[in-house]
């Protein structure tokens, strides 16, 4: 599934180049132009791999940025930006995800993150199926999980990946089947998925 | 009959079938009424899915860390190339900064020691903005904070801390049982010294602090917006590098212990590089000559947050610039004492931070503070007090707690008027329920724990006649969320009786 909701925020290509410059020359403001202008990606991305209702997220998102500011002196320009910190991004979820086996507690903090839309009922539903999503993907190993997340929630084809998390396309493709196997067959024996579309 | 394959079924309800497949498929779902429940569960999780991709974090999340972040980045070296060769980088530069300009010094009465050390915010040579090195000028750390036995040995003399009020370089603070001091300085950082601890304030200048300690724990909080974010803490046995904003370290002959409540630490052997960092919220103990955490912990919601309370001292909001004379001096100005006692002696809770039990003597700013005392079994009292520029004092004797029939926490009354208010979401569980099974019908009942809040600390199904055990846990979920205004500290049990429609 693509969803292919992932949006991301990028500056023009000149005020990109003079921001990167600045940020190498380790001009604060700079650094603070490139944490505003990228929060919230970044936010999102890792909200996304790692599960609604953590309390870590300010964490895992500071990580990314400390890790970014390190390394923007060795940013060639190569990729855009915000691929570049996507990647770190990613990187740095990996590691989470690897150091903490136990992930993605959705507890009923989930109803804080989800909007209120319909009825109760409803909210009920979504909130018990997105517990039950990231209950089994906290089932899968870290580099399942991760694949999965980035193929089916942010919309990458399986070459994406590989370029994304620097593995050759047939492992990822490989990562990708096991992954999707053993989520849709956990999902097959949940009852919170009762009622789906059909 | 073969059943289908949950892959291809996910496949097929994404269209990503070949239509000769596909029809081969829909003759199948046609006539196996198990595929179709396969085929309904994937379409919800895909549902579920979309609904993730849909989904934002809070707007807010890491705007407050953003000043954090570019501190800790800016106290570092220039990166070199390699992830795991970062931290190297930060760590030396920490010592060489440590070096310079000062840190903090643990140390035990006998073979352990414990250093903490402030690492100064430097800006890479290249940038424009980096200010010039500030020259050390001696600060002056307020205490806000004094409960148990505390005594400040200042210049060969023993002093009460409350009386004291500030503290020097070169004084000393010593806790006994049930003995805290809680105090801060002029870079909006402070430090909560626990019971049965003595430490010394070797030097404390401006972005240079020395604190020596005999023995015991401290915790150690960084103002999330001041210069010193990134801390070292060094042991005999480790290196231990912050760059959270709040944390607590303790040592001993046996290790180091290191429990992470905000951001991230890096933990090494003195001298070596390589360092294991640690990510909040986690309770590592580090034997000597190891860098690999024993007792690894990852510290639950419930765990952190009593660690927070236990470490909490209310830091007063620390304005200004670094100049720590005209800041303490205006501190001083806007701040008073203020002293606590309850008989009983109760757990105190002023603007809803809570400080321990009394007796406590608090800084706190003027104006009207909310000042509340609990005990198990004594009615909670709170108090408005208006602080001036005279020292506040609050003296209250606690009450057995006598529930009153007409506000009893316990009352059914007030459980149902509860579950009134809360009646489609628990009528949502029971709805979802009799999607398979129609007549589901029967009577939960709950034994529902009230923290001294009012709030559902723990619940138990107690008994349950339904036949589907997720009515009950989603009726859990439903009143772990609930808060009754009057009720403490109570367990009751209530019967929730489900009907089937009509």
């Amino acid at each position: 599934m693509s969803t292919g909701k992932r949006t991301r925020t990028d500056l023009p290509e000149q005020e990109v180049d003079a921001l990167v410059e600045r940020c190498r020359k380790g001009d604060r403001e700079a650094l603070g132009t490139l944490y505003r202008q990228y929060r919230a990606d970044v936010a999102r991305t890792l909200f996304r791999i790692l599960g609604p209702g953590r309390g870590d997220l300010e964490d895992v998102l500071q990580e990314v940025f400390i890790e970014a500011f390190r390394s923007i002196p060795r940013f060639r320009g190569d990729s855009k930006l915000s691929t570049w910190l996507y990647r770190i991004c990613i990187n740095v979820a990996m590691q989470r995800l690897r150091k903490l086996k136990r992930l993605a507690e959705v507890q009923p903090e989930v109803a804080a993150d989800l909007q209120d839309e319909g009825t109760p009922h409803r909210t009920l539903e979504a909130r018990e199926r997105m517990a039950a999503v990231y209950r089994i993907l906290d089932e899968l190993s870290p580099k399942k999980r991760l694949v999965f997340v980035l193929h089916e929630i942010e919309g990458h084809e399986a070459k994406e990946i590989a370029e994304l998390v620097g593995s050759p396309v047939l492992t990822v493709r490989t990562r990708l089947h096991y992954a999707r196997k053993e989520f849709y067959e956990r999902v097959s024996r949940e009852q919170a998925f009762d009622g789906g579309l059909v | 009959m073969s059943h289908l394959d949950p892959v291809r079924l996910a496949d097929y309800a994404l269209g990503r079938v070949a239509p000769a497949r596909r029809e081969r498929m829909a003759r199948h779902l046609a006539e196996c009424e198990s595929c179709r429940q396969v085929l309904s569960r994937v379409g919800g999780a895909q549902a579920a899915l979309k609904a993730v991709a849909e989904q934002s974090p809070a707007a807010s999340v890491g705007t407050a860390r953003m000043e954090a972040t570019l501190r800790w980045t800016w106290s570092g070296k220039e990166p070199r190339a390699g992830r795991s060769r970062h931290w190297p980088a930060a760590l030396a530069f920490g010592l060489a900064a440590a070096a310079a300009v000062g840190f903090w010094i643990v140390r035990p009465r006998h073979e352990a020691r414990v250093e903490v050390q402030a690492l100064l915010p430097k800006a890479p040579p290249s940038s424009p903005a980096a200010p010039a090195a500030l020259p050390l000028r001696p600060l002056q750390a307020l205490v806000t904070l004094v409960a148990g036995d505390a005594v400040l040995r200042h210049e060969g003399r023993e002093l009460d801390p409350r009386k004291a009020g500030t503290l020097t370089m070169g004084d000393r603070l010593v806790t006994r049982q049930g003995g805290r001091v809680g105090f801060q300085w002029g870079e909006g950082s402070g430090a909560l010294l626990e019971p049965d601890s003595a430490l010394g304030l070797a030097r404390l200048e401006l972005r240079a602090q020395a604190l020596e300690l005999d023995h015991g724990r401290v915790a150690v909080r960084v103002g999330p917006h001041q210069p010193g974010e990134s801390l070292r803490v060094v042991t005999p046995h480790h290196e231990v590098s912050v760059h959270g904003t709040w944390f607590v370290v303790g040592a001993s002959a046996s290790g180091t212990t290191v429990e992470v409540l905000e951001g991230v630490v890096a933990v090494s052997l003195p001298g070596q590089s390589e360092g294991h960092r640690i990510a909040a919220p986690m309770k590592m103990f580090f034997p000597p000559g190891q860098i690999v955490g024993e007792r690894v912990h990852e510290m639950s919601a419930r765990e952190a947050s009593a660690l927070r309370a236990a470490s909490e001292f209310g830091m007063l909001p620390w304005n200004g610039s670094l100049d720590s004379a005209g800041v303490l001096a205006g501190l001083l100005a806007a701040t008073s004492s203020l002293q606590l006692q309850s008989e009983p002696a109760g757990q105190i809770a002023v603007d809803g931070v809570s400080f321990g039990a009394a007796p406590l003597w608090l800084r706190r700013p003027h104006g009207r503070h909310l000042v509340e005392f609990t005990r198990p079994g004594f009615a909670p009292e709170t108090h408005w007090m208006l602080l001036e520029m005279e020292p506040g004092e609050l003296r209250t004797s606690l009450r057995v707690d006598k529930p009153s029939p007409t506000i009893a926490p316990s009352s059914p009354e007030e459980v149902r008027e509860m579950a009134r208010q809360r009646q489609r979401q628990i009528e949502a569980c029971h709805t979802h329920a009799l999607k398979r099974d129609p007549d589901l019908a029967g009577t939960i009942s709950l034994r529902i724990r009230v923290g001294d809040a009012g709030q559902v600390v723990n619940t138990a199904v107690e008994d349950d006649t339904l036949a589907d055990p997720t009515v009950a846990e989603c009726l859990r979920r439903e009143v772990s969320g609930w808060k009754w205004p009057r009720a403490r500290n109570v367990t009751l049990v209530f019967p929730f009786v489900f009907r089937t429609p009509g």
